[in-house]
């Protein structure tokens, strides 16, 4: 083939993009925690907000929890074929302290990133760290040590938010009166 | 036909065996050798080099090996990954891969068929006494490395974290006599593309020997039409522009954008470990390390960029294009047009 035609591989990156978009909307729709929003310039492409209980430090020092978190995701045109983690998340809220998150860069760490994975579960794996159900407990790679310390010592206070980030249907049936 | 050019790629335990076979190939009259590492002693058991060669670069003990072989034999040694090498550089009648590394195997079958140049690719795996043998010849019909390639294949590339770690290739724990039999396979296959014999060579077929059992299996590969790899091959000119000399902003005036496959740009570095900042745009062409903290550095927000057009350059278009990173012998992009940096006509 040469350059300038029309090839398979583009059309099978757009149509990836596409599904995306649509399964990631279908998540946040049904979701009491996710929104989503489409970049109109890339990147990123997608803005995830998550509305859930986690920890930030603060100016003074002091870490609290907090119930909002924006990420930026982004997927190079190259994607399908390899995945380089260094430059596609992005944690737009300051201060978040955990041990996959340095407090001074806007870098979450969710370890091994396929080439090729869904939105849906970098959505998913990202909410797990952000809620401490997922953590990185080695603090020799930790992105923050101290949160490392703290989350190993307060395990039992962990995770901070076991709700399940799509809403589950009860599927009850109420029988008439 | 004769004064062929091979690169080899990866002088480990088969490219170590094939380079001095290719060296005895009349037809052969330069071999370019790319291989970023240096000879230890654990190599000594499994590699065809000797204990003088231990701490040597690869690529240098293995050229002086050639030289010594055949004296008229132009011998080029690139110690640097195949991913680092500017594309240009690596123009030749074939690629030779003895990589260890998936990841680089993919960087090559797309410089390859960027190139519009056949290859061929060998593996051992040294815990069943299996040797493989590829070839890929390049053409609208023909299958890539990436056509046999699933979900998992694409899973096991190496990777780095941003919290450090990572997966990185895996040992083969093949003996010298395997990477022997691989290096002597992968020479005969040579021989036959560089004469023209593609049709009794393994292009779009797998040859894999079973040394174990004393079985031979050829499996016949054809083109996937749901290839995450494009396929593309490019057209390229050359064009005279010395990196040294030509600015960014000139070469942005003929070019509109500019884009080097296979790398990013990035303006605004940070050390995740020590928080070192570098900011100054660059082709970020080898990957940026700390030299501090030895920790891959990252690029702030969504800092990297896959093209450069006069409004992203900014303020550093008057930097030459070697100031940010570009080399002669790198291809660089803009539209449809593909241009072989060159120092001079």
């Amino acid at each position: 083939m040469n350059d300038g035609e029309l090839m398979g591989a583009d059309a099978i990156y757009e149509s990836f993009m596409a599904r995306q978009l649509e399964e990631g909307m279908a998540l946040a729709s049904a979701s009491d925690i996710l929104r989503l929003h489409v970049s109109p310039k890339a990147p990123p492409h997608f803005v995830a907000e998550y509305h859930c209980k986690g920890l930030v430090r603060d100016a003074s020092g002091t870490v609290h929890e907090t119930d909002r978190f924006d990420l930026g995701v982004w997927f190079p045109p190259d994607y399908l074929r390899r995945a380089d983690p260094f430059q596609m998340l992005r944690l737009f809220t300051p201060g978040v302290f955990h041990p996959n998150v340095s407090e001074e860069l806007p870098v979450i760490c969710i370890g091994r990133l396929t080439a090729g994975t869904s939105l849906v579960d970098i959505l998913y794996q990202v909410y797990d760290i952000l809620t401490y159900q997922k953590y990185n407990p080695r603090e020799n790679d930790s992105l923050n040590r101290n949160a490392c310390v703290w989350a190993r010592e307060n395990q039992g206070r962990l995770p901070l938010d076991k709700r399940p980030l799509k809403r589950r249907p009860l599927n009850l049936e109420v029988q008439p009166l | 036909m004769t004064d062929r050019h091979v690169v080899v790629v990866g002088l480990g335990n088969t490219g170590s065996q094939l380079a001095p076979l290719l060296a005895r190939m009349g037809d052969v009259s330069r071999i370019t050798l790319v291989d970023p590492g240096a000879y230890e002693a654990a190599n000594v058991a499994v590699q065809n080099i000797e204990a003088s060669d231990i701490g040597k670069p690869k690529v240098e003990a293995q050229a002086e090996k050639l030289r010594r072989i055949r004296q008229d034999l132009e011998v080029v040694a690139l110690e640097q990954r195949i991913e680092d090498v500017p594309r240009g550089q690596l123009v030749c009648d074939l690629f030779a891969s003895c990589l260890d590394s998936k990841g680089s195997r993919q960087s090559l079958n797309e410089i390859a068929w960027r190139l519009n140049t056949p290859w061929s690719d060998c593996g051992v795996l040294g815990s069943l006494n299996l040797v493989r043998v590829n070839s890929y010849v390049p053409s609208d019909e023909s299958a890539c490395l990436e056509c046999a390639w699933g979900h998992d294949e694409y899973s096991v590339l190496e990777q780095e974290y941003v919290c450090g770690g990572g997966v990185a290739s895996y040992p083969t724990l093949a003996t010298s006599a395997l990477g022997a039999l691989a290096g002597a396979l992968m020479a005969v296959e040579i021989g036959k593309l560089l004469r023209g014999d593609v049709d009794c060579s393994l292009a779009s077929r797998q040859l894999v020997m079973d040394a174990q059992h004393q079985k031979l299996q050829v499996t016949q590969m054809r083109k996937n039409v749901w290839c995450r790899f494009d396929h593309r091959t490019w057209q390229i000119e050359p064009w005279v522009c010395p990196p040294e000399t030509t600015t960014l902003g000139a070469a942005l005036n003929t070019l509109g954008t500019l884009q080097v496959e296979g790398h990013r740009f990035a303006s605004d570095l940070i050390c995740p470990g020590c928080m070192k900042r570098e900011q100054a745009l660059r082709l970020n062409r080898p990957l940026a390390r700390c030299n501090a903290c030895n920790r891959r550095m990252i690029t702030a927000g969504f800092g990297s960029l896959d093209r450069l057009d006069r409004e992203l350059a900014g303020e550093y278009v008057s930097r030459t294009l070697a100031q940010v990173g570009l080399r002669a012998g790198d291809i660089v992009s803009g539209g449809n047009r593909h241009r072989r940096l060159l120092e001079a006509a």
